[in-house]
């Protein structure tokens, strides 16, 4: 075998010294490259962050004014009627409408305390989701609006507070829109809870609605994006005249 | 002067501003670049001189190039590395190098006459995995997390070092065959293992400057 000349050695070494300076340059800007995918990545979790913690915080706001509304209603339509029914009667002054006022009096007391009770928030810590949504369903049949129902296999009283919350609001507001639009004889709030997940299902016997309407199309984005947020989503049944059928899920 | 050390000296003045800006972490950093840069242009300019002079300059070369040099390489990686473990293991280095030089003058080559290739190549050996423990831990310990990595000189540095290291490692260990093997084709290769070089002590000198320029952003952590 002949031995390599002058120039072979002078080729091995200069692409030698090429080799290893672009398998240099290759560790370096992969280093970098990586690092600032790592950068961006933290980034986006950040910015996930902040937008659950918008979510959170724009749920609480919703939850007080809708409280606040509630209890403006029951002072103006409830304890306010009270209050001028007890001071009509004990104008009168004989004892029985004396006796009639103190048992109205009596009641509006009773009503104030439960007020105080719903304004508030914290109170969702102590409890689950099953009892606020009880009381709200309590506060429907009260008015006389439908028939309510509901089912469960679970309180949902051990689920992290922004969950609870995102979940008590989303619930209220279904309520709410079945009211508003679908004009049911039956509400029904069904709970169960599975190895995988959680389910809470609210359902009407309403008007329905074509889920492909841009109109409602926002609405239904906006439980699917609140879902999201807190890890579950959001199944939205129904059709016209056949009800609605709202499935929040979230995994255990 | 040629233009190998015209770049040296522009490299070295490039430092010199960094004194007068306003104080960051680096400081130390700076100092012993600025040492380093400062060598080498003693070195570069002497060696120069010795050369035209016609007289050998192996010695100058090794002691300051292959060994103060090398060394305080090692040093700059001791003084950046969190791992306590690391910094220990290239301390043992820095010392054991020390003493094969030593070996290596006694018994096997004349610092005073022939380039030492065998400390060269041991040294760049371990420069270049002091360059790839340094990336390692910035991407799997998430050193110099939230900041921008082109605002950290210790990137550009490590970089530079590496670049340097690991492309001229062939030639310094083969350079007393290339030397008497053809002049010419010498000459050609020394200018390009001269430009990488220029390239990285500029690179060096820059990097000073670079917390300046890319600022170093933070993610704002929550909560």
């Amino acid at each position: 075998m002949n031995s390599p000349t002058t120039f072979e050695v002078y080729i091995i070494i200069l692409a030698g010294i090429s080799i290893t300076l672009i398998l240099a340059m290759c560790i370096i800007f992969m280093v970098i490259f990586h690092r600032q995918k790592q950068l961006k990545n933290k980034q986006q979790v950040a910015l996930l962050q902040a937008e659950y913690e918008h979510t959170i915080l724009r749920v609480e706001k919703e939850m007080q004014e809708q409280t606040l509304e509630y209890i403006g209603q029951e002072l103006h339509d409830n304890i306010g009627q009270m209050l001028s029914l007890a001071k009509l009667n004990l104008n009168q002054g004989g004892p029985e409408q004396v006796f009639e006022s103190k048992k109205l009096l009596t009641q509006a007391i009773k009503e104030v305390r439960s007020l105080s009770k719903a304004l508030n928030l914290s109170w969702i810590e102590g409890i689950g989701v099953k009892d606020f949504i009880e009381k709200e369903l309590e506060k429907i049949e009260k008015t006389g609006f439908c028939q309510t129902k509901l089912e469960y296999d679970t309180p949902l009283d051990d689920l992290p507070q922004d969950h609870k919350l995102v979940l008590a609001r989303l619930t209220q507001e279904c309520l709410n829109n079945a009211i508003k639009h679908a004009q049911p004889s039956l509400l029904k709030i069904k709970i169960e809870s599975s190895q995988d997940n959680m389910q809470l299902e609210i359902s009407d016997d309403g008007l329905g609605f074509d889920t492909s309407q841009a109109s409602q199309g926002m609405g239904l984005h906006h439980i699917e994006s609140r879902m999201k947020s807190i890890g579950g989503k959001a199944q939205i049944d129904s059709f016209p005249g056949r009800g609605t059928s709202i499935k929040l899920i979230l995994p255990n | 002067m040629d233009l190998y050390n015209t770049f040296i000296f522009i490299s070295f003045l490039i430092t010199i501003p960094v004194f007068f800006l306003k104080k960051n972490n680096y400081e130390p950093i700076h100092r012993l670049f600025f040492f380093i840069i400062g060598l080498v242009l003693i070195l570069e300019m002497t060696g120069y001189y010795l050369k035209i002079r016609s007289i050998n300059n192996s010695l100058l070369y090794n002691i300051a190039f292959v060994y103060i040099e090398s060394l305080l390489i090692l040093l700059y990686f001791t003084l950046i590395s969190e791992d306590a473990k690391f910094r220990k293991a290239v301390r043992f280095s820095m010392l054991g190098f020390i003493l094969w030089g030593i070996a290596n003058t006694l018994f096997f080559q004349d610092i005073t006459s022939v380039f030492h290739t065998y400390s060269y190549s041991i040294i760049s050996l371990i420069i270049i995995g002091c360059c790839v423990k340094f990336f390692i831990d910035v991407i799997l310990q998430g050193q110099y997390e939230n900041q921008n990595i082109f605002g950290i000189p210790h990137i550009w540095i490590v970089s530079g070092i590496l670049i340097f290291y690991s492309s001229t490692a062939i030639y310094f260990s083969s350079i007393q065959v290339l030397y008497e093997m053809n002049k010419e084709l010498f000459l050609n290769l020394r200018a390009v293992v001269r430009f990488l070089s220029a390239t990285s002590y500029l690179i060096f000198a820059f990097s000073f400057y670079t917390p300046y320029i890319f600022k170093e952003k933070t993610i704002a952590s929550r909560r």
